[in-house]
């Protein structure tokens, strides 16, 4: 069926093989059923002098016509149960003998926070790498994590891995899954979470087993540190804004459109983000790289905290922030930052 | 049981209509507070259906939509569709039009009660509306009210400790408290009321229905009223019922909402099972196919309905062990429903087939209600929910099996017993144009979602522009047919409504018993007086004698001596 997305899990195909047991069983049976039921209405319809049958159906006889029907639905609903036992106890039953990396998996109001080991296999030691937003994992690899919640219900959905969790507050869920391709693949939040439901999303990118090994080599950078040089968001700001200011009316629709609203606010209180009233150009206490430091909200740092907000996170706030790469353009960006320097 | 018919005479209009204690006035209250609710609930689904197909734009008599206002509307249109439109009208407004007079009795057991009953429900009514009102809005933490988040205050418009949430849970509380008053007095009417010669196997299908309804009610209901008790606690004086911080546990209310949350599905779907033996044997002309069958079936329906609830958690955190136990058992309840839909088509087999608006109802409740039933076999297998739990797939299921039961069957009801209550006849041609427009739109919502689902599109979600899988040009078709269908649904049902107010007044009278049916309130005057009866009616045989061999009449009524 076109509509399932590629499956590249390796249990996947469990479930999609259930899909077609269970719609050619009840595909025939429900074609056989309302068929009988049409043709009867058709066929018996009123007819003058033509009075119905007396059939009270209290007989074998009579009875038979439907009870055998049902002893044979039944005979089937329980073939699709064996076939559910097998698939469920794969996926969900128990972990693999293997587990070849631990990771664990935090939702949050409204974003999906990645704890992976770093170079030492460990996790909770100093090297984890954190990330906010995008998880990266090695393909054809168990993978075993702990699912952990921190405010309300969420539940951590990949549509290419046919695998779903709900993650709850006070407990940790642990599962298993495995990565049959490298690729960038969505993962979704399926349980209402707040008004930030919607906005709660992540790329799981899965690298093949080499790629993936430099990329924890490099602290979970996918270039090695130190390679950039100049800070890009500096040349970012003086190109965006050389040809004169953004558009502060389309700026203040965006933050709605975008949900941005869902984690900041405009009156000076603090929700899940910090708020944006005095915003721009005050002094911002952030934490980058373990270190404090103090820095100035300029159009440089709008646009970081906007592209890269786990690269310096205020002080007193989770790196709850979903980065915004490919969800605001650069000229949306440009007009956000320009509504924000009216926020007084 | 014979009424003092003089003392009715002096009633003034509030005491007829308003606080009133005859059962068919208060089945009728419950009936129009009902169908205005589902227009109510019908309004909301419009609004957040407008916002998927046209994300962003203003809707017409609503503006622009937010992210919470969302919430707030899929939030509320749940709440009011379960509890504000299926049960009241199929509960509530059937039973007490229906239990006492297809008995035979003059009303129910407790008329004062039963006058309360409603008063209570109207209250629980205002309490939902006024919720809308309050600062920060409705409740916006999904019908099923999952805590942490119902726990935490959460509404619509922000984060304060909302007011709508608390006046929900109040409001809830209360419409069940009016339920569990109805439902005593259908319990003790039944029991104690019947008629003279009609034993339980001569009860009509609808009575039995409404019986084993309310009973699976009562049992079902008492740990959803602790739970929501909890979260009012929680919510208010900052229990931790709820919360893991505080010793708590979020899935204990899961377990306590759907311990009652699926026997609710039967509660709801039994009573439309009763409606459609009663016009199917009219309109066939022919004895239901397996009375007592049906009958044990209902009855070991209503015990399984108590241990299939985890079925909606699979994926929640419980032990994984639990799941095949409860695919089991799910499983294992969709055999008492198949044997009654098919004992439904089994009773069509040379049968004599009047399709009149009522019939059309009820067959299309059938037909429609097997793809709700074919769909629950894919979420009652654990390993393939893991996919499609909170997806639209589920939605289309859900919709599949609530919308044939509450509107195909509460709308071959009233249709069925209109002349009856009116005195009346509504009009044939707008009953059968508003049958098709109902049924085709309804496919046109609904059908498309089981794609989409599949698809991956996870439910509550406010706007799909961020999820490039879920923004192909497939998915976004579907997302303006269902919203473009729904609205062609809603406004059919003003078709309905014309017919009814138009046929209560100056419809063709109606006689006594217009479907030549077999029952006892077709023996009553149409209207029946307050009281029903003019003598108190002696039973002679079952409900479904139609086309007896030998007879000249296709019908024999219950209380013909031969
Ligand atoms: C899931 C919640 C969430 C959403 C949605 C969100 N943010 Fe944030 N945002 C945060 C948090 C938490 C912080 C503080 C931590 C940090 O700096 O990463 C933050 C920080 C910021 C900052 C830096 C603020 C400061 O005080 O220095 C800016 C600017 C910002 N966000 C802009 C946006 C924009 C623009 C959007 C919408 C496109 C948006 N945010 C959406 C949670 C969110
Ligand atoms: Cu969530």
């Amino acid at each position: 069926m076109g509509f399932l997305p590629p499956n590249v899990s390796s249990f996947g195909h469990h479930i999609d093989s259930l899909f077609w047991i269970i719609t050619i069983i009840v595909g025939v049976a429900f074609i056989i059923a309302e068929g009988i039921f049409l043709y009867f209405i058709i066929k018996y319809r009123k007819k003058d002098g033509v009075k119905a049958e007396y059939v009270a159906g209290n007989v074998w006889s009579q009875t038979k016509w439907v009870l055998i029907p049902l002893a044979i639905v039944i005979a089937l609903d329980f073939f699709v149960d064996i076939k559910t036992h097998t698939a469920w106890s794969e996926i969900k039953g128990g972990l693999p003998q293997n587990q070849d990396l631990k990771i664990r998996i935090t939702g949050q109001q409204f974003s999906w926070a990645y704890t992976l080991p770093g170079a030492d296999g460990q996790l909770d030691t100093d090297d984890d790498i954190k990330k906010t937003g995008e998880l990266h994992v090695p393909a054809d690899t168990n993978i075993v994590f702990d699912l952990e919640a921190k405010d309300v219900l969420h539940s951590w959905f990949v549509p290419a891995l046919r695998l779903k969790q709900d993650a709850v507050p006070g407990r940790t869920i642990r599962g298993w899954f495995k990565v049959t391709q490298p690729g960038s693949y969505e993962v979704m939040c399926a349980e209402i979470c707040g008004v930030g439901h919607t906005i709660m999303k992540s790329t799981m990118i899965a690298h093949s087993k080499e790629e993936f090994a430099q990329w924890v080599a490099n602290g979970g950078s996918d270039t090695a540190p130190g390679a950039g040089g100049a800070d890009p968001f500096a040349d970012m700001a003086k190109n965006l804004f050389a040809s004169g200011a953004g558009d502060a009316e389309k700026g203040k629709a965006l933050v709605t459109a975008k949900a941005c609203m869902a984690c900041h606010n405009l009156d000076g209180s603090k929700t899940v983000g910090p708020t944006y009233k005095g915003l721009f150009g005050s002094k911002r206490t952030v934490t980058a790289g373990g270190q404090d430091k103090e820095v100035v909200a300029d159009e440089a740092y709008l646009l970081r905290s906007i592209y890269e907000p786990g690269a310096e996170v205020v002080k007193g706030y989770p790196p709850a922030m979903p980065p915004q790469k490919g969800l605001v353009s650069e000229q949306e960006a440009k007009d956000i930052i320009e509504y924000l320097k009216t926020v007084k | 049981m014979s009424t003092n018919q003089t003392s009715h005479h002096q009633m003034t209009f509030v005491q007829k209509y308003i606080f009133s204690t005859d059962h068919k006035v208060i089945g009728m209250q419950y009936m129009i507070t009902g169908l205005i609710m589902a227009f109510l609930g019908g309004f909301l689904a419009y609004g957040f259906r407008m916002q998927l197909a046209f994300p962003g734009e203003a809707i017409p008599l609503l503006g622009k939509m937010t992210a919470g206002q969302y919430n707030e509307f899929i939030t509320m249109h749940g709440t009011i569709m379960i509890f504000w439109v299926a049960m009241p009208v199929l509960l509530a407004a059937l039973g007490n039009l229906l239990i006492p007079i297809m008995i035979g009795a003059d009303d129910m057991a407790f008329p004062t009660l039963n006058m309360i009953s409603y008063w209570v429900f109207f209250l629980s009514t205002v309490v939902l509306i006024a919720s809308f009102f309050v600062p920060g809005g409705a409740f916006a933490g999904g019908w099923t009210a999952y805590p942490p988040l119902s726990a935490n205050g959460y509404t619509a418009h922000g984060w304060s400790v909302g007011l709508g949430g608390n006046l929900w849970i109040i409001a809830v509380a209360l419409e069940f408290v009016a339920f569990l008053i109805g439902g005593i007095n259908f319990i003790v009417t039944t029991f104690n009321m019947r008629a003279p010669g009609l034993t339980w196997f001569r009860l009509p299908m609808m009575v039995w229905m409404m019986l084993s309804a309310v009973l699976i009610f009562m049992f079902a209901v008492g740990p959803l009223i602790a739970g929501a008790a909890m979260l009012l606690l929680d919510r208010t004086v900052g229990t931790g019922f709820y919360n893991p911080a505080a010793g708590g546990d979020p899935i204990l209310f899961q377990h306590m909402f759907w311990f009652f949350g699926h026997p609710e599905v039967y509660v709801i779907l039994l009573p439309t099972i009763g409606v459609l033996a009663e016009v199917m044997t009219t309109f066939a002309r022919k004895p239901i196919f397996g009375y007592k069958m049906i009958i044990y079936a209902t009855i070991g329906a209503g015990f399984l309905s108590f241990v299939v609830w985890a079925h909606h958690q699979f994926i929640a955190g419980i032990d994984p062990r639990m799941a095949t136990f409860f695919s089991i058992t799910t499983i294992m309840i969709s055999i008492p429903f198949s044997l009654i839909i098919f004992a439904s088509i089994a009773t069509l087999w040379k049968s004599s087939i009047t399709l009149s608006t009522p019939m059309l109802f009820a067959l299309g409740f059938i037909g429609e209600f097997l793809i709700g039933g074919v769909t629950g076999i894919y979420l009652g297998s654990s390993a393939f929910d893991i996919y499609v739990h909170d997806t639209y797939f589920v939605i289309a299921h859900f919709h599949y099996a609530l919308i044939p039961t509450v509107f195909f069957g509460g709308l071959a009801a009233i249709y069925f017993w209109f002349p009856k209550f009116i005195g009346r006849m509504y009009n044939e041609t707008l009953g059968k144009v508003h049958f098709w427009l109902t049924t085709i739109s309804f496919n046109l919502v609904f059908f498309p979602l089981f794609f989409s689902g599949m698809a991956g599109e996870h439910r509550r979600i406010f706007d799909y522009s961020m999820w490039k899988s879920l923004m192909t040009p497939e998915i976004m078709n579907i997302r303006i047919i269902s919203t473009l269908a729904l609205i062609v649904l809603f406004l059919s049902q003003f078709i309905f409504v014309f017919n009814m107010i138009k046929s209560a007044l100056s419809g063709p009278k109606a006689e006594k018993n217009p479907w030549k049916s077999n029952t006892l309130e077709w023996q009553a005057d149409s209207p029946p007086p307050h009281g029903n009866f003019a003598q108190t009616p002696v039973v002679h045989r079952g409900p479904y004698e139609y086309s007896v061999p030998g007879r000249s009449e296709d019908y024999w009524p219950q209380t013909s001596a031969n």
